[in-house]
C-alpha cells in the first residue's frame, strides 16, 4: 500500500503587493511580467511567527482528519525560519492540535523543500496512517526589496497537504539529485538579500526539471497534472514545451504569488483546487529545482474530491 | 540537406523573432538587447543551438557575446569545421 495526497490547506497572510511597489526602483509592471510572469505577491508582517502561519494551514487538516486516521508525522519545509534552534515543527504540531506522539521535524531544501517533504512523507506513511507535509515561507525576510534583480521575484505563503495510505493508490515514483559544486548559483539569508545568477539558474532549472519529469514519466501511469516549482513562468513554459506528456495540465500560478520557494507548489495546487481546474482524482507530478543546488520530483496519486467540493462551494 | 549556416540561421531566427518578428539575418550584427531580447532569451538561444548541433556550450562565454553573430561564431567553434 502506498500514500497519496488527499487534502490541502493554504494561506497567504499579510499584505498583497502588486508590481507598482517597484516603480520606485524603475521596474514597470510590464517589465516584471515579461521577464518573470509575476503580477503580485503576498508579504507577511515581519513579526508574524512562522509557526503561527504553519499552524494556520495544518490545524484545518488535523481537525478534518484526526478522528478517522492516525496522523503520525509532520514535516515542515522552509528556508526562511532563520536557521535557529529549535526549528518550528514541534510548535506547529502543538498549535495544530496534533498528538504529542508525532514525528515532527524541519527540512530545509530551499525551493525543492516541498518535493523533498512529500518524498519523505510518502516513505513515512504506514498503512492506515497519514502524514502532513507543510511548507511555510517568508521570503520577504530574505530579499532586499530594492534589489532590481531579485526584489520583485519573491513572495510569502504557506500550504500543507495530508498524505494518506490507501489501497487504491498506485506506487509513487521519485527522483532527486544535488550538486554542491553549484552552491553559489543561489544564496540568501534573513536580512541579507538573495544573490542569484539569473542566466545560470534559468538554464539549470529548465534542464534539471525537464530531465526529472522525463525520468518520472511512466507510460502506464501518466500524470493528469504537472506542478513545477513556481519560480518563473518562463521556466514553466519551457519545461512544458520540452517534455512530451500529451494531455496534461501544466500549472502556472506565478502571476498570483511570485516565487514562494518551498510553498510554491502547494499554493499552486491550492489554486487548482479552488478553481476546480484539475480532475478530482488522478496522478500529479511535482518537480522542483533550487538552491543547493537541489532538485527532485515525485509522481503520486491524489484524491481531492472532498477538497474541491469544499473549496468550490 | 541544409548547411550548418542555414541550420544555425534558422534556429537563431526562430528565437529572435519571438521578440522582433521582422528580424532577418542582416540583423545578427545588432546588439542583442536592441533586438528586444533579454538574458533569458539568450539562454533559450544557447539551449536551442546546443540541441540542434549536439554540442555543450559554456553559458558564461555565451553571456559575454553582444550580438547574435558573436553567439553564432562561438557555436561555429564548438561545432568545428565540416
Amino acid at each position: 500500500m502506498t500514500g497519496g495526497i488527499v487534502d490541502i490547506a493554504t494561506a497567504t497572510p499579510g499584505e498583497h503587493i502588486d508590481n507598482s511597489y517597484f516603480d520606485s526602483i524603475g521596474l514597470t509592471d510590464e517589465w516584471i511580467r515579461r521577464r518573470t510572469g509575476v503580477g503580485a505577491r503576498w508579504w507577511m508582517d515581519p513579526d508574524e511567527p512562522l509557526e503561527d502561519v504553519g499552524a494556520l494551514v495544518c490545524a484545518p487538516l488535523v481537525a478534518r482528519h484526526r478522528d478517522r486516521v492516525n496522523i503520525t508525522a509532520l514535516i515542515i519545509v522552509s528556508c526562511s525560519t532563520g536557521g535557529k534552534v529549535p526549528g518550528i515543527a514541534q510548535r506547529v504540531a502543538q498549535q495544530s492540535g496534533l498528538a504529542t506522539e508525532v514525528l515532527a521535524f524541519d527540512v530545509n531544501a530551499a525551493c525543492s523543500g516541498f518535493v523533498y517533504g512529500v518524498i519523505s512523507g510518502l516513505s513515512l506513511c504506514a498503512p492506515g496512517g497519514a502524514v502532513i507535509v507543510c511548507a511555510v515561507e517568508a521570503m520577504s525576510r530574505l530579499i532586499d526589496k530594492t534589489d532590481r534583480n531579485t526584489g520583485p521575484l519573491f513572495g510569502d505563503g504557506a500550504g500543507a497537504v495530508l498524505i494518506e495510505s490507501r489501497p487504491e493508490f498506485r506506487e509513487h515514483r521519485w527522483h532527486a539529485g544535488s550538486g554542491g559544486d553549484r552552491v553559489d548559483l543561489m544564496r540568501g539569508e534573513i536580512g541579507g538579500g538573495i544573490q542569484l545568477d539569473g542566466m545560470q539558474v534559468y538554464d539549470r532549472a529548465v534542464r534539471m526539471m525537464t530531465d526529472t519529469v522525463n525520468r518520472l514519466h511512466d507510460n502506464d501511469v501518466e500524470p493528469t497534472v504537472v506542478i513545477g516549482h513556481q519560480a518563473n513562468s518562463r521556466i514553466l513554459q519551457k519545461i512544458s514545451a520540452e517534455v512530451d506528456l500529451g494531455d496534461v495540465e501544466f500549472v502556472d500560478s506565478v502571476e498570483e504569488f511570485g516565487n514562494t520557494s518551498a510553498a510554491s507548489i502547494p499554493l499552486a495546487l491550492g489554486t487548482c483546487v479552488a478553481k476546480q481546474s484539475i480532475p478530482a482524482t488522478g496522478r500529479m507530478t511535482l518537480v522542483a529545482y533550487g538552491a543547493g543546488e537541489a532538485w527532485g520530483g515525485v509522481s503520486v496519486d491524489y484524491e481531492l474530491a472532498d477538497a474541491i467540493a469544499r473549496r468550490g462551494s | 540537406m541544409a548547411s550548418t549556416d542555414e541550420r544555425m540561421n534558422s534556429v537563431m531566427l526562430t528565437i529572435i523573432r519571438r521578440r522582433t518578428p521582422s528580424a532577418d539575418v542582416a540583423d545578427f550584427d545588432k546588439q542583442i538587447y536592441d533586438l528586444d531580447m533579454d538574458s533569458l532569451d539568450v539562454v533559450d538561444l544557447s539551449q536551442a543551438l546546443e540541441k540542434e548541433f549536439g554540442v555543450e556550450a559554456d553559458l558564461e562565454r555565451v553571456a559575454d557575446c553582444l550580438t547574435p553573430s558573436e553567439i553564432g561564431s562561438y557555436f561555429q567553434e564548438l561545432i568545428g569545421s565540416p
